[in-house]
């Protein structure tokens, strides 16, 4: 446990924390990105880039194919660090085409964060390659962590801004986005049980309202409290973890993942994979190594 | 101030911007742009109104079509609802739309959807119908209502 801390509880980034959480994004992106790329054809209701005619005329089944080829050799470059300006600035356009593309068909899964995070690690090595005195190994973590607080803070904000405090006080309809949420699940895959724990969890929401307006005041808090995570690795750790515990909660009463939002979060602030790499991955590889020999 | 003085303060200028410069920039844009990705104004749950809405398809003998079998889900089929109502600029919400715009939406709901899967196109009569939740007092009050009907015959 002591040796895990020593590796995970420091205030700078390693290269393997960084290979980490590359592995791990690129897992999360490239499964989506291909997704989307290879079922849309067409963008019936325009949205953000196919807004402009240019972008809308040059999508067809060949870009799309094209795009994805090209998703697989940044990724690898990504994945290797090669030409990272590049690499990354690339990814994002890939991204903000693909993710654009399914908005365009009616489709919002939020996936702003995910297309974000490669513009700012592309500022990151754009600005340390200009300014040789800044490190570009612990920008590029920073400015991740950036611009995913950035997206909490605006969740926060945006709350605060249209519900005020009704947000919190109006807990009682709470129950009805319960029902809908566990509806959708239940109607994507004709499993009544789902349907039956949306009505339990619905109905606890119902008659609890003081421990549901508690969740939804903490969730606020953290959420406009979220540039507490900049600049400080342990806090962003320790921020995280909270983060993460507000979306097990969503995900449990509410049956909604956010996967555009909770995977980069999760994966730049609190990194499992090198935790797991640290913790077992590395141990069991020196284990075979030793009993191999 | 002397130059000393503007050296400094040039220089917390420059930290601060690499600390807080692209949340800054993230959260201005989300403001400007709003929902143009990769911006965003996050806008997920910001309210909880007496209301929410389910849409789902039937078959001949009037049983659901789970959305996994037209290669949509649930919550794709809702997102479609109010993607078309806006661009079509109809208002929604709280049972708001007259027959005749959800016929429009349902209408175009179904030309969506058939896109991802050709399996309605093969169900001799597919009814989509949207499920309206509401509180009436303490109780949740649940309408079925039927917003489109196809024959594939």
């Amino acid at each position: 446990m002591k040796k895990i801390m020593s590796e995970v509880w420091t205030n700078t980034y390693s290269t393997t924390e960084w290979l980490a959480a590359k592995i791990s994004i690129m897992y999360v992106w490239l499964l989506i990105t291909i997704e989307i790329l290879f079922i849309y054809d067409g963008a019936p209701f325009p949205q953000g880039i196919f807004t402009i005619e240019t972008i809308a005329s040059i999508e067809n089944r060949i870009t799309n194919y094209l795009l994805i080829l090209a998703s697989l050799v940044f990724g690898m470059m990504y994945l290797y660090e090669i030409k990272m300006r590049l690499t990354t600035i690339a990814l994002f356009i890939i991204s903000v085409f693909a993710f654009s593309l399914e908005e365009s068909n009616g489709i919002l899964n939020r996936y702003s964060l995910l297309s974000f995070i490669f513009f700012a690690q592309f500022l990151a090595y754009q600005i340390s390659y200009y300014y040789k005195n800044l490190d570009h190994t612990q920008l590029r973590f920073t400015f991740s962590i950036q611009a995913i607080a950035a997206g909490y803070i605006l969740s926060g904000l945006s709350k605060l801004l249209v519900s005020g405090f009704s947000w919190v006080t109006n807990s009682k309809y709470l129950s009805l986005q319960i029902i809908k949420s566990h509806y959708y699940n239940y109607l994507t895959y004709g499993n009544p049980e789902t349907l039956e724990l949306g009505e339990k969890y619905a109905l606890f929401a119902q008659h609890n309202s003081i421990v549901i307006e508690s969740l939804l005041t903490a969730s606020i808090i953290l959420e406009l409290f979220a540039w507490i995570s900049i600049g400080n690795k342990k806090r962003a750790l320790v921020y995280g973890i909270l983060l993460m515990l507000m979306h097990t909660g969503i995900g449990i009463l509410m049956d909604i993942k956010l996967v555009g939002i909770s995977r980069p979060m999760f994966i730049f602030m609190v990194n499992p994979l090198f935790i797991v790499w640290v913790a077992a991955l590395r141990p069991l590889s020196k284990f075979f190594k030793r009993t191999h020999n | 101030m002397d130059r000393n003085q503007v050296v400094v303060n040039m220089y917390n200028l420059k930290r601060y911007l690499l600390l807080y410069g692209i949340t800054l920039f993230y959260i201005a844009g989300g403001y400007i742009f709003q929902e143009f990705h990769p911006f965003s104004k996050f806008p997920m749950y910001n309210q909880l109104p007496n209301w929410s809405y389910v849409f789902y398809y039937t078959d001949t003998k009037n049983n659901i079509i789970p959305c996994d079998a037209i290669n949509f889900s649930g919550a794709a089929l809702g997102h479609l609802f109010y993607n078309i109502a806006e661009s079509e600029n109809i208002k929604f919400g709280g049972g708001m739309e007259s027959d005749d715009e959800l016929e429009r939406i349902g209408k175009q709901m179904y030309v969506e959807t058939t896109k991802q899967s050709n399996y309605l196109n093969k169900v001799k009569t597919v009814k989509l119908w949207r499920k309206h939740f509401s509180f009436e007092g303490d109780e949740i009050n649940v309408k079925d209502k039927l917003i489109y009907e196809k024959n594939n015959e």
